[in-house]
């Protein structure tokens, strides 16, 4: 049934599949990495007219890596997704579903700067966070100058009127100073259905400074609307023991949120609303040995029109053996400017490379508590509760994961959760 | 659509002809983390094995606190091919997608040791957080594909 729905999921996973066994032999065993993740998800929700029903959804994750296809340097790289609702139930607009997150060759000369990608991407340079069916490449001008740039579709914005008139373009200049300091120049067009979604232009700086710290800054400017969006700057000052992040950012609304026919509910309201914030924070961690780590993190939100916010945390993160560690957290948020504040607490363990005597190679658990000033919807406080276990087998080729989340919260009054995951190492192990 | 179609050839033509003549050197970051300098299994703080800075890199700005994952944006913005010497571009788009249905806490149930984002019952404090800062929501729900988690109930 999964692999049906999964196939059903159209679009990705046959021409991925069919790739993958088309492929001679030969090629797997030179450089491929393939990874198979299922999936199977338990819940009951209230559905209007069915009433209360099952939903049994399966998932499956595909991913691909073909390195060095030809001995030019040429590789390929995929990964996607696919849902099938086991129960049909009435829960999911569509009952497959799927999507391809990346599936693009890649080329990089060896011993050199010069990169280039074909195909669906995420491009995430400069004033660019975006998925692409397109083009990018990269290299040195001067071992002190760097251009990259890309060309193609927003996959962000297909499912607005499809893909006629969608394109976007852009891409980054740097100046590598010396040592001392990176300069970098972005720029990004985009359009939707033949209108303007994105005109941004991105500065952003690297900076050395004595002591090991670095400043950061990163500030964006939307030629549209012909004003600041963004402004994001932050010193790093890292010790043997100590590091600390104090930062300030500042968004304006009009300019942040103002991407015209990109613009999405519930944002696009924002965009025309004249406000702007400034956030002054720190982030503070401390090691205070290889086991004990201590972190706190403040932010002081203030507003053109709204009132002041505020939040502070502070965690213990204890670490064991492989992945073992345990730890808790406690957050207040003073959202004056939400008309709520909230109090966060969350305690967490993973207990790695358990004795073969408990059958499972590793044990999870997970506690979050919310406690609400105002109630919403007559409820002051939420708790999620996650428990989990998991074992490897045919030599770590094949992992095991079964987990169980309950959550009592505003909107579910008793909430019961239950998942299986599987997932396989195409080469790994035996 | 013929002539973004046009337009795009064009771009692409230009960006491949640039790219053929930017071949000049500087630095770049080996494809993989050398094999034979053994990553520890948790999140690695680079400052115990380099220099917090050499004349090619900046070391400190990647080690993985227990903040990093909230907080790798500017390191990574300039320099994701540092994040491709460890990861697999599936672990950074499980996050930095267009679309996934399931949030990586629930994808990933049992890894409580990583800070992941919206974990437990966001959808209560994500109200409060939202209109205290919705630029951090924007900044992945930010186009119509990525918006559709909002749409269910923003309209």
């Amino acid at each position: 049934m999964i692999v049906a729905g999964l196939l059903a999921s159209r679009r990705f996973l046959c021409p991925l599949l069919a790739l993958l066994f088309l492929l001679p032999a030969g090629t797997f065993a030179m450089s491929s990495e393939v990874e198979l993740e299922t999936m199977v998800r338990s819940f009951e929700r209230t559905i209007p007219v069915e009433g209360d029903s099952r939903v049994l959804p399966g998932y499956g994750y595909l991913k691909l890596g073909l390195k060095d296809i030809t001995s030019t340097g040429i590789s390929f790289h995929g990964y996607g997704w696919g849902r099938y609702d086991l129960a049909d139930s009435k829960f999911y607009d569509s009952k497959s579903e799927g999507e391809l997150v990346y599936g693009y060759f890649e080329y990089r000369k060896h011993f050199s700067t010069l990169r280039a990608r074909l195909g669906r991407q995420h491009v995430f340079e400069g004033v660019a966070n975006e998925t692409i069916d397109g083009l990018w490449a990269s290299g040195h001008a001067s071992p002190t100058v760097s251009l990259s740039g890309y060309a193609g579709q927003p996959v962000g914005l297909t499912s607005t009127n499809g893909r006629g008139g969608d394109l976007i373009f852009g891409g980054r200049a740097a100046y590598h100073g010396n040592e001392k300091y990176d300069v970098g120049v972005s720029v990004k067009f985009s359009n939707n259905d033949g209108d303007t979604a994105d005109r941004m232009v991105g500065v952003d700086l690297s900076w050395a400074l004595p002591k090991d710290m670095t400043l950061f800054g990163f500030s964006k400017f939307n030629a549209e609307e012909s004003g600041f969006a963004e402004h994001s700057w932050e010193l790093r000052i890292p010790t043997e023991e100590f590091s600390f992040k104090p930062f300030f950012r500042y968004f304006d609304y009009d300019s942040y949120f103002g991407t015209g026919d990109k613009a999405a509910l519930p944002f696009r309201n924002l965009a025309n609303s004249g406000e702007s914030v400034g956030i002054l924070g720190l982030d503070s961690f401390w090691r205070k040995s290889e086991t004990l780590n201590l972190g706190a993190k403040l932010k002081y939100y203030s507003y053109d029109q709204n009132d002041t916010s505020q939040f502070i945390s502070a965690l213990v993160d204890l670490i064991g053996e492989e992945h073992t560690r345990t730890g808790g957290e406690l957050g207040y948020m003073r959202g004056e400017a939400a008309n709520n504040n909230y109090l966060m607490l969350r305690l967490y363990t993973y207990q790695d490379q358990l004795p073969e005597k408990y059958w499972v190679a590793f044990v999870s658990a997970d506690l979050l508590y919310a406690l609400y000033d105002k109630e919403i919807f007559n409820k002051d406080s939420s708790l999620f509760l996650s428990i989990g276990a998991g074992k490897h087998f045919l030599g770590d080729a094949l992992d095991m994961k079964l987990s169980a989340d309950y959550s009592v919260d505003p909107y579910y009054t008793s909430d019961l959760k239950g998942m299986l995951s599987a997932t396989y190492y195409f080469g790994r192990g035996r | 659509m013929l002539k973004n179609f046009r337009l795009l050839i064009l771009l692409a033509i230009l960006l491949l002809l640039a790219a053929c003549a930017l071949d000049k050197g500087g630095y770049m970051p080996p494809e993989q983390h050398p094999v034979d300098a053994e990553l520890p299994p948790q999140p690695p703080i680079c400052i115990d094995c380099h220099e917090a800075r050499d004349e090619n890199f900046n070391f400190a700005q990647f080690n993985h606190t227990v903040y990093f994952g909230e907080d790798h944006r500017q390191p990574a913005y300039r320099q994701t091919q540092v994040c491709s010497m460890c990861h697999t571009r599936s672990f950074c788009n499980d996050c930095h997608a267009t679309r996934v249905e399931l949030k990586p806490s629930v994808k990933d149930p049992t890894e409580t040791y990583r800070r992941m984002p919206h974990r437990g019952d966001y959808l209560s404090r994500h109200r409060i957080d939202a209109r205290v800062d919705p630029t951090s929501c924007f900044r992945c729900h930010g186009n119509p594909k990525t918006a559709q988690t909002c749409a269910r109930c923003h309209g």
